[in-house]
């Protein structure tokens, strides 16, 4: 009978229960979108705006693009010993830190492993094979990142461990970082071996990095590291003993002389940074370098992060007007519903039927909608807008039992609290 | 004895201002009474009928059914007494304009937790009995006057209640629907359905047995024919 009575309301209802839904609905995706934007406002502000907002970022770069100007300089006799100098000032100064990232790939002679850990992959090319003495490899897309990188992106293991100061030390085997993507690929412990700059090195998996994690790296201020293979930048300290071996760190230095100077943000911080900066350079005899000097990108955070946080607190204002907007709706509605309705109850009471009965009643009606609508967000936000998170969903389930008890408190009560069955005055038949 | 009012008294509060409309009623009704209640419009007719039919509570007085004192009952209670003892056929009729003729007429079965072959048998008993048989499938909204009120009547008698409680049974229907709806009332007192009717109308009250006046909140003596 209940079941019956059920259909029958919707029935009658229709329009107004149709509307009540996308209603519902509608509420249920604004909260979850705004809650889930506002908690990623959060998020960057904890993260990325710890990192950027209190530092100047200055970037540096070599003079020697130009292939000419390249080879004068390599030919020089001490030029590697005064491009460890520099390096060696830089990564020691007092008045900054110093952080470089490079992006050099490496080859593997794993053919198995999926393009999309190719390098060149994500820019759409074919990835080509390399052949080295007999050898097929695949370029594989890699990170180099000195200590003080690694320290200042904080980043963290989902598994194993992250480096340590030991790690940059040289030594027989390079402990490497792996991005999240890569965990069916290889486990912690797993030994790998890689050719480098043509040089070949023996790698050990120390650990995972946790999913999503990122850095500022070449203008992105959110640059993903999952599918990348991440090595620490050694410092060679030891002169090379082959021409080969000269050649390779030679390589490496270049690399590692282009990079980011980190400093706090006021007039006198810089200034030191300045002057020390100058002071390395006079000491290495290097002056092949450039200094870009405040660097756009960041920025272009840091105004963007200014305006988000300037809206948020219109989003906050927004959210709430319409969080009251909708209930209000919701309540004059489901008034509405109940000046229809009570003609019906009326006939039931009439009839013999116990509070419960209506009260059940009432509490299904509103129930089927609102999980309706439930689900409705579930796979809206899921699917379509792929923003969902627990946090939102449970976010969704208040506005659903606030939607219901506020229904069935508000429409027994005005239906059941008169004493009086009004039954022969003001109804409407 | 089956019904007994004792100075049963009703008063309505509107706005500021609190109005008896019922004072002092003392009534009695037995099994097989066939009761008309006259009164001029406004007098508290269907104020009465609906104390007796617990739709609404009572200020003060006694009510007994049956020898047992059912003074002031909670709303549960009263809604059970109703589905028990009680048949109503309100002046408006208060049909279910969403479903047909059976399904208003069952209506009141399905608050019984009555079995379903039952349920048909009785709803069926009363579709021949009121001459409804070729409208059950039929909506309510396209009935007439005194088909609608046949329905009402079908619905309130088909749990075979203890007291028939009818209002203004023929308010708007031409002479004819009344003379028929008059006769359903006769042969229900024939099968000995204990009837209570208020109206206005001479017409309903002449088949009655006993007829009481409602006049400035009290009820006259019966008189017996
Ligand atoms: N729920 C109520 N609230 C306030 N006043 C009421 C209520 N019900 C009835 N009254 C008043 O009580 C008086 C009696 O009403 P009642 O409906 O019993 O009259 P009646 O004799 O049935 O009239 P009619 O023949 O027109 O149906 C009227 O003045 C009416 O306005
Ligand atoms: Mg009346």
């Amino acid at each position: 009978m209940l079941i019956k009575e059920l259909i029958l309301f919707y029935k009658r209802n229709l329009n107004i229960c149709l509307f009540v839904y996308i209603q519902i609905t509608i509420f249920m995706v604004l909260i979850g979108t705004f809650y889930s934007f506002i908690y990623d406002l959060d998020f960057e502000n904890s993260d990325m705006k710890k990192m950027y907002e209190d530092n100047a970022i200055y970037q540096m770069i070599d003079n020697y693009v130009d292939g000419n100007e390249f080879n004068k300089f390599v030919v020089q006799k001490d030029s590697l010993s005064k491009l460890k100098n520099f390096y060696n000032g830089l990564e020691n100064a007092e008045s900054f830190h110093y952080i470089t990232i490079a992006n050099q790939h490496l080859l593997i002679t794993d053919q198995s492993i999926p393009d999309k850990f190719a390098y060149g992959y994500a820019n759409g090319m074919e990835v080509p094979s390399v052949n080295v003495d007999n050898k097929v490899y695949k370029p594989i897309k890699s990170l180099q990142i000195n200590l003080n990188g690694a320290k200042f992106f904080n980043l963290k293991a989902a598994e194993g461990k992250v480096w340590n100061e030991e790690d940059f030390v040289i030594q027989n085997t390079m402990p490497i970082i792996l991005g999240d993507s890569y965990h069916d690929i290889y486990k912690v412990g797993d030994k790998l071996h890689i050719k480098y700059l043509e040089k070949d090195i023996n790698c050990i998996v120390i650990g995972f990095l946790e999913k999503n994690s990122k850095i500022f790296y070449q203008n992105n201020l959110e640059f993903y590291l999952d599918d990348y293979i991440l090595m620490p930048m050694w410092n060679y300290i030891m002169q090379p003993q082959s021409e080969f071996e000269a050649r390779y760190q030679m390589m490496n230095y270049f690399n590692m002389i282009n990079g980011y100077l980190v400093t706090k943000n006021n007039k006198n911080d810089i200034n030191r940074m300045m002057q020390e900066l100058e002071s390395i350079s006079k000491d290495a005899s290097f002056d092949g370098y450039t200094f870009i000097g405040y660097n756009p990108h960041v920025k272009k955070y840091q105004d963007i992060s200014v305006i988000l946080q300037e809206n948020k607190n219109l989003i906050k204002i927004i959210l709430t007007m319409s969080c009251i907007l909708n209930i209000i709706l919701i309540l004059f509605i489901s008034y509405l519903q109940y000046k229809n309705e009570r003609y019906y109850y009326n006939v039931f009471l009439i009839q013999g039927a116990k509070k419960s009965f209506i009260i059940t009643l009432k509490f299904l009606e509103i129930m089927l909608i609102v999980l309706a609508a439930f689900l409705t967000q579930l796979y809206i936000l899921n699917h379509l807008l792929k923003i969902g998170e627990f946090a939102t969903y449970i976010k969704a389930g208040y506005i659903g039992v606030f939607v219901i008890l506020s229904y069935v408190i508000f429409g027994t009560n005005l239906l059941l609290n008169n004493k009086e069955l009004k039954i022969d005055k003001e109804e409407e038949v | 004895m089956l019904l007994k009012l004792q100075h049963i008294q009703k008063s309505f509060i509107n706005g500021r201002t609190k109005r008896a409309v019922l004072n002092d009623i003392n009534m009695e009704i037995s099994k097989g009474d066939y009761i008309a209640i006259m009164g001029r419009s406004g007098s508290g007719k269907s104020t009465l009928l609906n104390i007796l039919g617990t739709l609404i509570p009572y200020d003060k007085g006694t009510m007994i059914y049956n020898n047992q004192k059912v003074t002031q009952l909670s709303f549960d209670q009263r809604s059970e007494f109703r589905k028990r003892h009680i048949g109503f056929v309100t002046q408006q009729f208060h049909l279910l304009h969403d479903r047909n003729v059976y399904e208003n007429i069952k209506l009141p079965l399905n608050f019984m937790k009555l079995e379903k072959d039952k349920i048909k048998k009785e709803v069926n008993k009363v579709l021949e009995m009121l001459d409804l048989e070729s409208f059950q499938k039929v909506s309510i909204s396209k009935l007439s006057g005194g088909e609608q009120q046949r329905v009402a009547i079908g619905r309130a008698i088909v749990k075979k209640p203890d007291i028939l409680l009818v209002d203004e049974p023929t308010g708007s229907l031409d002479e004819e629907s009344e003379k028929s709806i008059l006769d359903i009332f006769d042969m229900l007192h024939s099968q000995g359905t204990t009837i209570v009717i208020v109206t206005h109308n001479t017409a309903v009250s002449e088949r009655c047995d006993k007829n009481y006046f409602l006049k400035g909140g009290k009820l006259s003596a019966p008189i017996i024919y």
